[in-house]
């Protein structure tokens, strides 16, 4: 507790040994630092945000137990990436996944239509306690979309922003499934080469 | 399915991470994502992306929620709360208690047409072991530990009911139980040496217990069933009338209330459990305490957990077995060290926990025998107790059966 104030500035390594030892405040900082990956990989593994919570709460129960003989082989970011695939894997929802709801109709702009996908992206997933993208990473991320080919940002973004399947996605660019598999990953594999700085090992980084 | 399978390329992590995947491709990626620390990285990636695209700066939960979770985690974790430590543990130890009487019932029921079971000699050691299986109780800590021994008994006996009657149902050559190994063994044989031996006395104790009905060797110890039951029965009432009782009316409702009971800290000891040999081989599990316990003790545990699927993809319900030991701390806190269990139980999240606690292997120099181990399962019909072989015939062929089963029993600490 009185580690409280320097809870947030402990890296991973720090933070995993600090909680495991029991102090309290680097145990939540962790939980902060890490919730939203669990969240978001438990959402898009369950299709539901709800059933996402649970499991994000299953998780950090097991993270809390598991921390003291964390050892630090893998990076924590990894390790409770690894605890949230089989807490949702072990979820009662898993073999009977919903798709994600629909963000946007279908009747909505397609993505042809869509000329500023940044902001449509950043629309259709703002909620009260998303933290905004700072200026010149946002601007990072809308650059790198923008040299996307096309193709690939038609598929990215209608994944990503419309919640589409890819089934839907076929059928909306008219081709077919694999080819939007392949154009998602694609997408994905720039804009991360990309972004690289902002994207993997971020536990490395005391905020 | 748990080999090591090759690295998903990104396309189809990517596809895993959209949820694209038809179902057997998406458990094989996820079991390997969770071994496997590159493709776990690549995943965060992906997530990490997704909060990019979505102008996040990273992906973050609001503040009441990273409060909610870290306070639920620290909570029911425990290991820095004595109560919650010894809470849980009792209910553990009362798992333990129905455990022990669910094997006395099945024991008992077999040779209902014998001579009455309550008229046999009082069990001295019967007591003992509730005794010890439930710990010293410190004041204020013992609350809740008498009703669910109570209601253990109540479902042991129903669990037991059913255990039976589908033990009979499943008449020689069609039991599930004897056909169903192959998946199992299959997942042991990928792995080390442990698991093998824990397999063997798995399957072992499967069939043994379900031979049980039809043998008839009768137990070294039958005195201590006279005392189970008196423990759970009124005085007076018969122990093989009351199992006819609960024999008629094993409903979808008993199910339900035993599941019920199966508390969500079991469920979460269970998930601990199973995370360790997951993903770090043996490893310390968080601390859990138990008071009134001689510190600097060594505790040989076992850990049952029912997989709710049953063990891997079989679909059979199947007991799994994970081996700990226990490192008592001079603090009263016990520290699960060394937990082991078959791969399989990577993608088995029980619904279910038995802790069947051996006693200490020595305390103040005298050597102590682990008392019994138990299990239950959950078949279509329901929860049944299974009673499974002692330690000592790990290893053993199946055809042990009612032999080993008898062997088991408590009275075989003097071994």
């Amino acid at each position: 507790m009185n580690r409280g104030a320097g809870s947030s500035a402990l890296d991973d390594a720090g933070l995993a040994v600090a909680a495991g030892e029991g102090d309290a405040s680097a145990f939540e900082e962790i939980v902060r630092r890490h919730g939203g990956l669990v969240l978001g990989l438990a959402t898009r593994l369950l299709g539901s945000r709800a059933d996402a919570e649970d499991v994000a709460q299953e998780v950090f129960l097991r993270v809390h137990r598991g921390l003291p003989s964390f050892r630090g082989d893998a990076s924590l970011r990894t390790w409770i990436t690894q605890v949230t695939v089989n807490a949702a894997r072990n979820h009662h929802r898993w073999s009977r996944r919903r798709r994600l709801h629909l963000t946007r109709s279908l009747d909505e702009p397609a993505a042809e239509d869509a000329p500023a996908p940044r902001e449509k992206l950043a629309d259709a997933s703002a909620g009260p306690e998303r933290l905004a993208l700072s200026a010149e990473a946002g601007h990072r991320v809308e650059e790198a979309l923008a040299r996307l080919p096309e193709e690939y940002r038609d598929a990215i973004v209608l994944r990503e922003s419309g919640g589409l399947s890819y089934e839907e996605i076929a059928a909306r660019l008219g081709v077919r499934i694999g080819t939007v598999k392949s154009r998602i990953a694609r997408a994905r594999a720039r804009l991360q080469e990309a972004l690289r700085d902002l994207v993997g090992s971020r536990e490395e980084v005391s905020p | 399915m748990t080999a090591p399978v090759a690295c998903p390329d990104h396309e189809r992590l990517s596809a895993f991470y959209d949820g694209e995947l038809p179902p057997a491709e998406r458990d094989a990626i996820a079991e390997h994502v969770e071994g496997c620390h590159a493709c776990a990285s690549g995943l965060a990636d992906l997530a990490t992306t997704s909060a990019l695209l979505a102008g996040e700066d990273a992906p973050r939960p609001g503040e009441d929620l990273v409060r909610r979770l870290a306070r639920a985690s620290v909570a029911s974790s425990g290991s820095r709360r004595p109560q919650g430590r010894w809470r849980r543990f009792a209910v553990a130890a009362s798992l333990l208690v129905g455990a022990v009487l669910v094997g006395r019932l099945v024991v008992m029921q077999r040779e209902a047409e014998a001579p009455s079971v309550a008229e046999m000699p009082r069990p001295v050691e019967e007591r003992a072991i509730a005794g010890r299986a439930a710990g010293a109780p410190t004041a204020g800590e013992d609350v809740g530990f008498s009703d669910a021994d109570r209601a253990l008994d109540d479902r042991a006996a129903k669990a037991t009911t059913r255990r039976d009657a589908a033990a009979r149902r499943e008449a020689p050559g069609t039991a599930p139980s004897e056909a169903e190994p192959a998946a199992p063994a299959e997942v042991a044989g990928e792995r080390q040496a442990a698991p093998a031996r824990e397999q063997g006395a798995r399957q072992r104790g499967l069939a043994g217990a379900r031979r049980l009905p039809a043998g008839a060797p009768a137990t070294p110890e039958p005195a201590a069933e006279a005392d189970s039951l008196g423990r759970s029965q009124p005085p007076g009432d018969a122990p093989a009338s009351a199992l006819r009782e609960a024999e008629e009316s094993p409903s979808a409702a008993d199910t339900e209330r035993f599941n019920e009971g199966l508390s969500r800290d079991e469920h979460a000891v269970v998930a601990a459990g199973q995370l360790v040999p997951c993903l770090h081989g043996a490893g310390t599990l968080a601390a859990e305490t138990v008071q009134g316990i001689t510190p600097g003790l060594h505790l040989p545990a076992w850990l049952w957990f029912l997989p709710e699927d049953g063990v891997g993809d079989g679909g059979v319900p199947t007991p799994a077995i994970v081996e700990a030991e226990y490192l008592l701390g001079a603090d009263g806190s016990v520290d699960v060290l060394a937990v082991s269990g078959p791969p399989a139980l990577a993608s088995a999240l029980g619904e279910a926990l038995l802790l069947a606690r051996g006693e200490p292997a020595t305390c103040a120099g005298q050597p102590i025998e682990v008392l019994v181990r138990a299990a239950y399962v959950r078949e279509a019909d329901g929860w049944h107790g299974e009673l499974l072989p002692a330690d000592g015939q790990a290893g053993a062929p199946v055809e042990a059966g009612p032999a080993a089963l008898g062997d088991e029993t408590p009275s075989s600490r003097d071994r």
